[in-house]
């Protein structure tokens, strides 16, 4: 069943999102093993973008479990996931 | 003969029935003939119903940075500290492991005691659940040991001397407890053998008996099923909690929440890098106060208090292990039958009154360190914040119930007064300005006492009289201001209500 409240998503989008998400789990799976972890600083840039990694698959996980019990995927939580991943992967640069 | 026959015959029975009703009350307990893995309630998609669920998962990141940890650790007190050393410089990844390590372990710890506390509020601990509220008491102490005993490895100044304060209180302990406690972690008594002790224990004996304490309590929480809530006023009608699956619903649930919480303790220790403190010796030792981690903390500014030195460490832990017994026989003290958060408001108190206690007396300790704490000021600060939970504790419970429905409570299709919004907003201003006015009352009181034996001690002055002046008015009005405010919230009775009132009417005609 398509749900085409405003305020969440529905399956197909849900889908695509979790798409997203993977792409940048991989992502920063790969930015992972371009480190030289013997410095300080590398270290913090590894422990960030595991934590990309971390929160992406709860993510995934989340659409997964909404659509598989047909309850709604909110738009809310999945805006605050995205923007808490931006901020990740700012700082991860910047570091 | 006959008769002698049927005797022994009944009396067999009753041996039997006996035999029987505590097989059943086992088997009620333990679940030995409960089906496994079976739906679960939909209110358990909550994260208070998983703090220690987390409490595991922080164990087994643990269990994973540890065994990486271990590969370069030398448990000798000549080598503890350079290898240590080494793999904060030299290892990959070796200081972000240790971070995590020690950080995950500070979760761990903080996570059981939410999960004990949220389980005393909501009664978890009430029959059938006597059993896994004593094993979980056992994981706890598990957990404390596994903190205690991996402060040391490090044999860094700062572990080195808290271990040393701790194990010095072994010998104020009773005879038979102290010869086991001294064969079990200092054996010999010489620093390698203790090393090496403590380090067995924190990786092996410890690990392995909370497995144990694990798996029985898991199967103890298969048979029993999740507990019911225990919020609201009124108990909710008879009717059937829909049930979700294990998987995936409550799985991915789980992983949702142990991803984050992941996430959040990689965060945290690139925020707070741990650095190393420098190297155990004996010379830096003695001009260095010891102090145990923060979990032992809120124990040790206990002991410090003047009245436990003088009447002896012996009496001092006697207190603290009443405390841990009297949590790990609660089932059987508080065996009421109802669990509802709103109608439990001494057991509730109670618990608050733990709560803060344990959160002053450890910033306490941060604050205070190596410093005896006088009498009177225990007195102050442990009785002030005593009696501020417990008339905020106390005055909630009026105020809500002041503000239920006569006779229990409406019908379900009409929302209750307690619940509208406007009714927060105001239950917030009024907890807030009933904080406000017993913390002014707490300075108040302390204010009073101090400038009163100052006047003793040092003879009438006018600095000295102007301040006890003061701080009696500042008292005066802290009482006056919660009198009042009890009136309003219609807890007043008798004669001050009458008094208020025909003070209102005087006021009001003037």
């Amino acid at each position: 069943m398509e749900r085409e409240l405003s305020g969440e998503f529905n399956e197909r989008t849900g889908l695509r999102v979790s798409f997203l998400l993977l792409v940048v789990a991989l992502a920063s799976v790969i930015a992972l093993w371009t480190l030289n972890t013997t410095t300080a600083s590398a270290q913090a840039v590894f422990a960030i973008y595991l934590a990309v990694d971390l929160v992406s698959f709860a993510m995934i996980s989340y659409i997964y479990r909404l659509s598989k019990t047909g309850d709604p995927i909110r738009k809310v939580p999945m805006l605050a996931g995205f923007v808490f991943l931006l901020v990740l992967i700012a700082a991860g640069i910047l570091a | 003969m006959a008769d002698q026959e049927s005797e022994t015959k009944s009396e067999l029975e009753r041996s039997e029935e006996k035999l029987a009703k505590l097989v059943q009350w086992f088997d009620s307990r333990l679940g030995l003939s409960y089906e496994l893995l079976r739906p679960a309630p939909m209110y358990s998609v909550n994260p208070f119903y998983w703090l220690g669920a987390l409490a595991v998962v922080a164990f087994a990141i643990q269990a994973v940075t540890g065994v990486m940890l271990m590969l370069y650790y030398i448990p000798t007190p000549t080598q503890a500290y350079s290898s240590t050393k080494f793999i904060f410089q030299s290892v990959s990844y070796g200081s972000f492991l240790e971070t995590v390590h020690l950080y995950t372990a500070y979760a761990m710890i903080m996570l059981t005691f939410m999960h004990m506390m949220r389980g005393y509020f909501v009664s978890v601990h009430k029959a059938p659940r006597e059993l896994m509220w004593i094993t979980g008491m056992g994981m706890g102490f598990v957990t404390l040991g596994l903190g205690f005993t991996g402060y040391l490895l490090p044999w860094t100044i700062v572990s080195k001397s808290a271990t040393d304060v701790g194990v010095g209180m072994i010998d104020a302990l009773p005879q038979p407890v102290a010869s086991f406690l001294t064969f079990l972690l200092v054996g010999g008594g010489g620093d390698p053998e203790v090393l090496l002790r403590f380090f067995d224990l924190h990786i092996v004996i410890l690990p392995g008996v909370l497995l144990v304490l694990l798996v029985a309590k898991m199967y103890m929480l298969e048979a029993h099923g999740i507990s019911e809530p225990a919020t609201g006023p009124i108990p909710p009608p008879p009717k059937k909690a829909k049930l979700i699956p294990i998987f995936p619903d409550l799985s991915f649930y789980l992983l949702e929440l142990a991803c984050l919480f992941g996430a959040a303790m990689l965060l945290i220790s690139v925020a707070f890098p741990l650095t190393l403190p420098p190297a155990y010796s004996a010379a830096l030792a003695s001009q260095y106060a010891a102090q145990p981690d923060w979990y032992f903390l809120w124990i040790y500014q206990i002991l410090k208090i003047d009245i436990f030195e003088t009447a002896g460490l012996p009496v001092a832990l006697a207190a603290v292990t009443l405390i841990f017994l009297l949590l790990v026989v609660l089932p059987f003290i508080d065996r009421g039958t109802n669990r509802r958060i709103l109608n439990r408001s001494r057991f509730v108190t109670i618990g608050l009154i733990f709560s803060a206690e344990v959160a002053v007396l450890t910033v306490w300790g941060e604050l205070t360190p190596g410093m005896a704490i006088p009498n009177e000021q225990a007195v102050l600060v442990l009785g002030g914040t005593a009696l501020l939970v417990a008339l905020v504790s106390l005055g909630s419970y009026k105020l809500i119930f002041n503000r239920l429905p006569k006779g229990g409570g409406g019908s379900s299709s009409s929302p209750a007064p307690y619940a509208t919004r406007s009714f927060n907003a105001a239950s917030l201003w009024t907890s807030g300005c009933f904080v406000a006015i017993l913390v002014l009352g707490t300075f108040g009181i302390s204010n009073s006492i101090n400038s009163t034996v100052s006047l003793i001690m040092q003879g009438p002055s006018f600095s000295l009289l102007s301040s006890m002046g003061l701080s009696f008015a500042e008292l005066s009005v802290a009482v006056f201001a919660i009198v009042y405010l009890l009136y309003r919230l219609d807890l007043g009775t008798g004669s001050i209500k009458r008094r208020i009132r025909a003070f209102e009417f005087g006021w009001r005609e003037n």
